[in-house]
């Protein structure tokens, strides 16, 4: 999308959850671009990996969890993300020309990334690293490994220095301090369950007041308050004076959510992830609260990322949507685009199931089996034993992502090699 | 009155409830007072055919779930009748619904609480074999019962090396297809399927959708088929009723529903649902507000507070008398004749409070009020409802005073079996908070009571309970004298709350002060008119 400025930047993200009976790959190279000012819809089934993309962009995946891959680059000036994306073309090309002990070693690399620990170079095949390593999906790995080598062979030391710019707006690489000032003010969170990200102890006064005396430096009483009642004015709260002086447990499941958007906009964030703002309510409320994401989101000219499974959502409120199956981007395209050319097989089935209203018909179509175990590592695609279109080559290797028009991606082997016209 | 959902044709229903009721108790405080109902089913009429799907449709908390238990049997109706197969079972004692609970059966929403997570497959679904025989027309051999089993696996989609797993070896939707097999077992007429899709996803759901419809018609089923999701409920149902807190408001043959939405909450419903088509995208306006505490209902029509388009015979409460009294009457104008004996108005619950300045205005007041609601109620319903023009003392109240209390511990808290458990310690504001939510109850429950209609407010205030007394200066004794045998009453009755009592006085404050409190009566609610083409709806812009 030329001429916009993208916001946060996904390259091949990978969250892994390191369990007893196996690892969870959670999110498996994600790669998606949030531009200032839009709003980007997820999409997907339940366990596909949609709130683990939110937790991991905040650095705030629990438990056995890891981020082992991958980048976000965030607020990245428009010249250094030039200077990576060259970078990166520069460290394919290096890939596609170096030797086969140096791809080991960059296997080993990237290894040690996934799993936490170092491992030995195995004895592998030029085929097979190509196979661990895909030359055309450019892994992140790559540029670091680039970077590191060039680095040693040529000491011209503002390469280091060059790259460690070029890094130095991945959120991955902020330390715990810097997270939590990013965490609220540049990007904020409306959480799945609002029950539990209230905190039941303390008014909604006392919680927003705290939240913007933190990030704003505003301390004085008075001054607080007005700004408090202002940003529940913001969410179209009725009352705010009496709604200020309440605990979480005696409002509503629309009003709590209003509060959560209160409290998420109260430092005007350049980024809002919502993760299923409306799951948990009525028809009726949902409508309130998506017209009111859609005007907030206009007026303050903050991007919005909204995760959710319902189809019908993302179609009111989103520019751009990502269609996400086992931890996997599978499509993305402007909203018109994809409702109109929906070229993923998974897609198009979910847009099949979903139960129109005013179309009634004898029988919905349906996507045979369930969503796979996500503890397997999968070869090829995710899709493959659900697919009615699945051949041979499905099952064994990995579909790359094409871009089959503008700004439209689907990683899929019907479409492998089909780049659209206007593409490149 | 007519039953709404009756066809013209003569096919009998297979289910039938008549103006079913269930109001559960809400209890509150140390003693579990009750304080009030939520009034979760209102008076339903529904029916349902042989081999149709009927769709109930409404917003969480609207007593989808309840009329679904209480058609069952689940849960006790608190009124109103439930006909099945033409025989009342409204009041049949409980081991002969087990007799009628084979040819009903339930389908619940949670498919992950809803099995037993120590049987396996084959026991959850042979377990109503156990409790009820086996169905009609197999005998009792292990190996027929086998081979039903084996059956029931199959129509649900599953195979037969199912049989031996245990509940969490499933995924959502195949948890689903359990429970219906087991609701199949006993070859039953009618299900109730009470959101049977929403904890599944859209992929999984649709395969559930078309299960049901399948076997709908291979096994001649009947359905009544519960959910908040309305496209779902469109694609499943032959008619559609939707409920909003306790009531039905709309009934109709789905297309019908679908192509001429009457009441204006089922048309917010539909204007509200996402679309999943861009080019259908519009700013949905939908409903203003949230739907508001069955505790207490709106009169009127329940939906009047949020009805776009309610007009005065919908409903009203004090706050729209106020807003009468101020904008149409005027009557704090400087040049109306009231203004200088008016100091201020406001409203609380059904009555609207006008507060004078002095206590001589009092008749002058209230015989003008008098004159105008007489004068003006053909032309306004609101001011019809007016049913009563008190006065209020303001500065008298009936005081009752409360000690603390000190009760014998239950053992249920302690730790050591030997020991005696700890007193509980209650203080007097507690007990005044007790106190105050009793005799709330035990006048209002009891409008044989003589104070039932003097007093206006029971409320709390420290260590004391306060009551407003309406009328006369006799009034305030007769409230005394009333509420003394009542606390004599229950303190042989060894009351907690009533030995805690200290005394009942009455209490002046300042100089006279007086309140016209005017109260407005119960309004009718808008019933179910049949207006064609099998539609029913409730709402006052379709009264004939
Ligand atoms: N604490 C955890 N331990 C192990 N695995 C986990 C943990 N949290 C999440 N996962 C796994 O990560 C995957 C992605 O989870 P995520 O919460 O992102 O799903 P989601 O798309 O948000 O689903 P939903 O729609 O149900 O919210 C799932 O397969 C889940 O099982
Ligand atoms: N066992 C119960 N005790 C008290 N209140 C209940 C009980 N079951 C349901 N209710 C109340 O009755 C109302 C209707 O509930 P329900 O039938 O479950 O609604 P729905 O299925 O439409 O969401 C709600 O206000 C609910 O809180
Ligand atoms: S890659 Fe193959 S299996 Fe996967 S979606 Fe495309 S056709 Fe189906
Ligand atoms: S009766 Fe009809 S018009 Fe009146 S409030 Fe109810 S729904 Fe609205
Ligand atoms: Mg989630
Ligand atoms: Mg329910």
């Amino acid at each position: 999308m030329p001429g916009r400025k993208p916001l946060l930047e996904i390259v091949g993200l990978r969250t892994q959850f390191f369990l007893h009976e196996g690892v969870v790959t959670a999110l498996d190279g994600i790669d998606f671009t949030v531009y200032e000012k839009e709003s980007v819809g997820i999409v997907g089934e339940t366990g596909c990996g949609k709130s683990m993309t939110a937790f991991s962009i905040l650095r705030l995946v629990p438990g056995p969890g890891k981020i082992t891959a991958g980048n976000i680059f965030f607020m990245e000036p428009q010249d250094v993300r030039q200077r990576r994306m060259q970078l990166e073309i520069e460290a394919q090309e290096w890939y596609r020309r170096s030797s086969l002990v140096e791809k080991k070693k960059l296997v080993a690399l990237y290894d040690y990334r996934d799993t936490g620990r170092k491992k030995k170079a195995k004895k592998l095949t030029p085929a097979q690293i190509d196979k661990i390593v895909p030359p055309d999906r450019v892994p992140t790995g790559v540029t670091r490994y680039y970077l590191a080598q060039n680095a040693k062979t040529m000491p011209a030391s503002d390469k280091v220095g060059r790259a460690a710019a070029l890094f130095s707006f991945d959120l991955l690489t902020r330390t715990d301090d810097q997270m939590r000032s990013i965490r609220g003010k540049s990007i904020s969170m409306i959480f799945q369950d609002p029950a539990t990200a209230l905190d039941p102890v303390f008014t909604v006064a006392y919680q927003l007041g705290e939240v913007i005396s933190l990030h704003q430096g505003i301390y004085d009483r008075a001054v607080l308050d007005k700004k408090i009642e202002e940003v529940l004015k913001l969410v179209r709260i009725a009352a705010p004076v009496n709604v200020m002086k309440q605990y979480p447990h005696e409002l509503s499941g629309g009003m709590k959510q209003r509060v959560m958007i209160a409290l998420a906009l109260s430092c005007s964030p350049s980024l809002l992830i919502a993760d299923e703002p409306t799951t948990a309510l009525d028809v009726t409320i949902q409508a309130q609260i998506l017209n009111l994401l859609r005007d907030l989101m206009r007026t303050t000219g903050s991007s919005m990322m909204l995760i959710t499974h319902n189809l019908g959502v993302v179609a009111e409120v989103c520019d751009r949507i990502c269609v996400m199956y086992a931890g996997r981007i599978v499509e993305e395209a402007e909203t018109f685009e994809l409702f109109a050319n929906p070229r993923h097989p998974y897609t198009a089935g979910l847009l099949a199931a979903f139960p129109k209203l005013g179309e009634r018909k004898d029988e919905l179509s349906v996507i045979r089996g369930t969503v796979p175990n996500l503890m397997r590592p999968f070869q090829g695609c995710a899709f493959v034993e659900r697919c009615e279109k699945a051949t041979e080559v499905c099952g064994e290797d990995m579909p790359r992502r094409v871009e089959i028009s503008p700004g439209h991606f689907v990683s899929c082997h019907l479409w492998t090699g089909k780049e659209g016209p206007n593409v490149r | 009155m007519s039953v709404s959902g009756d066809r013209a044709n003569g096919s009998q229903p297979i289910v039938q409830t008549i103006g079913l009721e269930k109001l559960f108790p809400v209890k509150k405080g140390v003693f579990s007072t009750v304080v009030g109902h939520v009034h979760a089913v209102d008076g339903v009429d529904l029916s349902v055919f042989r081999g149709e799907t009927l769709g109930l449709v409404g917003e969480s908390g609207c007593g989808k779930t309840t009329v679904g238990r209480t058609i069952l049997r689940l849960a006790e109706p608190t009124g109103g009748r439930i006909i099945f197969q033409g025989k009342d079972i409204t009041e049949i004692p409980q081991s002969a619904v087990r007799g009628f609970r084979k040819r009903m059966q339930i389908v619940f929403q949670d498919p992950y609480s809803s099995l037993d997570p120590r049987m396996t497959v084959e026991r959850i679904i042979g377990e109503g074999f156990a409790i009820h025989g086996p169905p009609k027309g197999i005998g009792d051999s292990k190996f027929i019962k086998r081979e039903k089993i084996h059956e029931l696996i199959e129509q649900v989609g599953l195979s037969h090396d199912h049989l031996s797993r245990l509940p969490h070896e499933f995924s959502g939707g195949q948890k689903q297809r359990i429970a219906l097999a087991r609701a199949l077992a006993l070859d039953p007429d009618f299900i109730v399927l009470d959101e049977p899709t929403s904890a599944l996803d859209v992929s999984v759901q649709a395969q559930a959708l078309n299960l049901l419809k399948r076997l709908q018609s291979k096994l001649g089923l009947s359905f009544l088929f519960i959910s908040h999701d309305l496209s779902v409920i469109e694609h499943m149902s032959d008619r559609i009723a939707v409920m909003y807190l306790g009531k039905i408001v709309e009934l109709a043959p789905t297309r019908e529903f679908m192509g001429n939405p009457l009441h204006p909450y089922t048309k917010a419903l539909i204007s509200s649902i996402p679309i999943p088509d861009p080019l259908k995208r519009k700013d949905r306006r939908g409903i203003e507000g949230e739907v508001p505490s069955p505790i207490d209902p709106p009169k009127g029509c329940r939906f009047h507070p949020r009805c776009s388009v309610a007009f005065d015979k919908c409903g009203w409460e004090g706050r729209d008398l106020v807003a009468h009294l101020l904008e149409v009457a005027k009557i704090t104008n400087p040049t109306h004749i009231l203004s200088n004996h008016v100091v201020g108005l406001r409203s609380d619950g059904f009555a609207a409070y006008v507060d004078l300045r002095s206590g001589e205005d009092v008749d002058l007041v209230k015989r003008w009020l008098g004159a105008y609601f007489a004068e003006r109620k053909k032309e306004s319903s609101l001011l019809d409802a007016v049913v009563a023009i008190d006065m209020f003392l303001v500065d008298r109240e009936v005081v009752v005073s409360c000690d603390k209390l000190s009760l014998p511990g239950t053992a249920a808290g302690s730790a050591d079996k030997g020991k005696k458990p700890p007193r509980r310690k209650i203080s007097a504001r507690k007990v005044a908070q007790e106190a105050a939510m009793l005799m709330e109850r035990v006048l209002d429950v009891d409008p044989a009571s003589r104070v039932h209609n003097m007093i206006l407010s029971i409320k709390p205030r420290g260590r004391h309970v306060v009551f407003k007394v309406l009328g006369p200066e006799a009034n305030l004794d007769k409230a005394v004298a009333e509420l003394e045998t009542r606390l004599k009453f229950m303190k042989e009755q060894k009351n907690p709350i009533a030995l805690a009592v200290r005394r009942v006085a009455i209490k002046r404050t300042k100089g006279p002060k007086l309140e016209l409190a005017v109260k407005l009566g119960a309004v009718e609610e808008p019933q179910m008119d049949d207006v064609g083409n099998g539609h029913f709806v409730a709402c006052r812009l379709y009264d004939k």
